[in-house]
């Protein structure tokens, strides 16, 4: 029985018909799914007819906040949205930090969906059990930071409060870019696979939030207890590097050790880069040079974003934030850049426009090889001479994504789209999975991601399966494929669901224990969370909804250069080859799949709980 | 001589007060005996690996171990993947 963690509403808006509903959970959704992804598929599933397409006013978006979001568990500020993807045309979740989820929260709600289509550009302004559908023209075509600041500060006035929270699109999700990402708070992002295209094209700038309820905890002293316990975990372990520098900290070990793309997935980060060139990338160097604060999102004791001013080298922009890892690398070494300048100026681009960082770098770089490869021509470009570490010429073709102006048309919605329109030139250089660009870790080197970028219902994601750098140990060696690696992948696997879920930061995990996540969500629910069940009843509700939409095992697209196919000449990677289609095969069959299609059998759902319906549409019968 | 350096805090995870060291013998040296007279005991960290860059290359430990020879006046760069994000 739930106990906590939950405000046990949700709100669904229409905006075509500006009917508002708020809704009781049915408690046995969250008591199955929790929360996130999970809570948001089981959802969609229900609430969106199947072969909607993604960016149709029957189409839904989800925010949903998570039951560890505004009770103060360390690391558990994220939030998730969920929506079609208009790339893959299955089902899609990002999440991301900030405030904002902990705010819905304390406005007395635990998600919101939204469907329909407003005549007019709307915000909607949510505060304690109350929502509105407001006039939005005034910021409509306003980048990110412009649009929020203005909603912010008049909500704020008119409040009479601080600290309104908020989440919504830059200029490239009111175009409907494949590629534009949701933006909170300023610089946080829950950006990839396209699901802020969905919510533009339902009008919706941005979501407004304050609230000021307080959030049930089922045993707040044993979160306390825990809370201290890592705390006190935390001073012993080696983390001051992170706390200072955040993740662009690894960029300068992530070039040089092959984790991070170079010249899109092609090379040895070595052969381009000495270490004194790939230090200058790291965030440490521009941290020196440029940093101004630290920043965190709630409930976290590390604080790893932070704000900048550039004032000197090529982009002297002043006021911007501090680019992630992800930023660094996919506007740095995957195009063969030197310069830190241009990593933070594309991401400040990036941000304003709305764009997913990680799409946009994977494009760019698509695009210089195509064009070196004389696929692409000038014609194409608008007049932009690509080339490999041309960072002038990488900025100016990102200017024209950001603004879908001229050959932004195309570029702006990702290398699989642009690819098309183009006629299909230079295909050979795609780097994405299911027209997804690939998070800046490589396969290569952490061969268990290889199955999570492959076949993961959301692909392309670096913070989904086996996550960490596990390559020796014998229950997480996958580089040979064998038997073992279906149910160590599941296991795993359901632990970054759950993570997920609870609204739990992974970098929590990675510098501590990712079992805090379960024993945290235990605390704050009340719940007994049986991982052997949850983790597959989580990942075959994503499933499923894709599988609705008729996605199967042959729609799983993918370059095999990303699996060292062939393989990398030198590096720590060299000759690594990565079986990644046994790995998947591996993986679901121990999930209880068939292999023709790689969907759930019947019965396999049915011995999960909360899925009868779901096994009764979509379910296999085992031969 | 040859100059060792330590990126991504590996000068924490071995115990040294510095984040780089000299080595003043006899060159070129292999990596295994350069680690040893340099006293650098690596901890088994199956999920963040060491790696090793040298001359423009990048390597294994146990690459580097088995065979990595480090001539005179060289700077061995030894790191850890730890994270990203």
């Amino acid at each position: 029985m739930v106990q906590g963690g939950y405000m046990g509403k949700y709100l669904v808006v229409d905006m075509t018909t500006g009917e508002i509903e708020t809704k009781e959970w049915d408690e046995q959704y969250l008591e199955l799914f929790i929360g996130g992804p999970a809570l948001g598929a089981r959802m969609l599933w229900d609430l969106m007819p199947a072969h909607t397409d993604a960016l149709a006013p029957e189409s839904v978006f989800g925010f949903l906040a998570s039951p560890l979001n505004g009770t103060n568990a360390l690391f558990g500020g994220r939030y998730t949205v969920v929506s079609k993807s208009p790339v893959t045309n299955g089902f899609n979740d990002a999440n991301s930090g900030g405030y904002f989820g902990p705010e819905l929260k304390k406005a007395g709600f635990d998600a919101l969906f939204i469907k329909g289509k407003s005549e007019k550009p709307a915000y909607l302004l949510i505060t304690d059990d109350k929502c509105e559908i407001r006039d939005a023209s005034h910021v409509w075509g306003k980048d990110y930071y412009e649009a929020e600041a203005i909603v912010r500060d008049e909500v704020e006035a008119e409040l009479g409060v601080k600290n309104v929270r908020t989440a919504g699109i830059g200029p490239a999700g009111e175009r409907g870019s494949h590629i534009a990402a949701l933006m909170n708070d300023m610089h946080h992002t829950a950006g990839r696979g396209g699901s802020a295209a969905v919510l533009g094209a339902k009008g919706v700038k941005m979501v407004a939030v304050k609230g000021t309820k307080k959030i049930p905890i089922a045993d707040p002293d044993k979160l306390n207890e825990m809370k201290k316990g890592y705390l006190t975990a935390l001073k012993e372990a080696d983390v001051q590097f992170f706390k200072d520098h955040g993740s662009g900290e690894a960029a300068t070990a992530c070039i040089l050790g092959n984790d991070a793309s170079t010249r899109n997935w092609s090379a040895v980060g070595a052969d381009y880069y000495t270490p004194e060139e790939a230090e200058k990338l790291g965030a440490p160097w521009a941290d020196e040079r440029y940093k101004t604060k630290s920043k965190a999102c709630a409930a976290c004791p590390f604080g790893c974003g932070a704000l900048y001013k550039v004032e000197d080298g090529a982009y002297p922009i002043g006021d911007t934030t501090r680019p992630q890892y992800e930023t660094i690398a996919a506007f740095s070494s995957n195009i063969l850049v030197k310069d830190p300048a241009v990593n933070i100026y594309a991401n400040d681009l990036c941000n304003r426009a709305g764009i997913d960082t990680i799409s946009a770098g994977g494009t760019v770089a698509w695009a210089i090889e195509a064009f070196e490869n004389g696929d692409l021509t000038e014609a194409d470009t608008d007049g932009i001479k690509l080339a490999w570490g041309d960072g002038d010429a990488a900025i100016e073709l990102l200017k024209k994504m950001c603004s879908g102006e001229g050959c932004g048309k195309y570029f702006q919605h990702g290398t699989k789209y642009a690819c098309e329109a183009l006629g299909g030139r230079g295909a050979q250089f795609m780097t994405v999975f299911s027209g997804i660009e690939p998070g800046q870790h490589d396969p290569r080197l952490m061969p268990g991601l290889g199955r999570a970028y492959v076949w993961d219902p959301v692909p392309g994601r670096h913070v989904k399966g086996t996550t960490g750098y596990i390559i020796e140990d014998d229950k997480y060696n996958f580089e040979e494929g064998g038997p073992h690696t279906g149910a160590a992948d599941v296991e795993a696997t359901s632990y970054t669901e759950l993570e997920s879920a609870a609204g739990f930061c992974q970098f929590g995990g990675i510098y501590g224990s990712q079992f805090t996540a379960v024993e945290d969500c235990e605390a704050v629910t009340g719940l007994s969370i049986d991982m052997e069940k949850y983790g597959p009843r989580s990942f075959l509700m994503r499933l499923a909804f894709s599988v609705r939409e008729g996605i199967e095992r042959k729609d799983y697209t993918f370059n095999p250069r990303n699996m060292g196919d062939p393989a990398l000449p030198g590096g720590p990677t060299e000759g690594k080859t990565i079986p990644v289609v046994t790995l998947g095969e591996r993986f679901y069959e121990a999930l209880g799949c068939d292999m023709e299609h790689f969907w759930p059998y019947k019965d396999t759902l049915l011995a999960l709980g909360g899925l009868d319906d779901v096994a009764e549409e979509i379910g296999l019968d085992r031969p | 001589m040859i100059t060792v350096r330590f990126l991504s805090g590996v000068e924490r995870r071995l115990g040294l007060p510095e984040s780089s060291c000299m080595y003043k013998g006899p060159s070129p040296v292999s990596f295994r005996m350069l680690c040893e007279e340099l006293d650098l005991h690596f901890p088994s960290d199956i999920q963040k690996p060491f790696l090793v860059n040298c001359g423009g290359k990048t390597f294994t430990l146990d690459k580097a171990f088995n065979t990595l020879s480090v001539p005179d006046g060289e700077t061995v760069v030894i790191f850890m993947i730890n994270g990203g994000g």
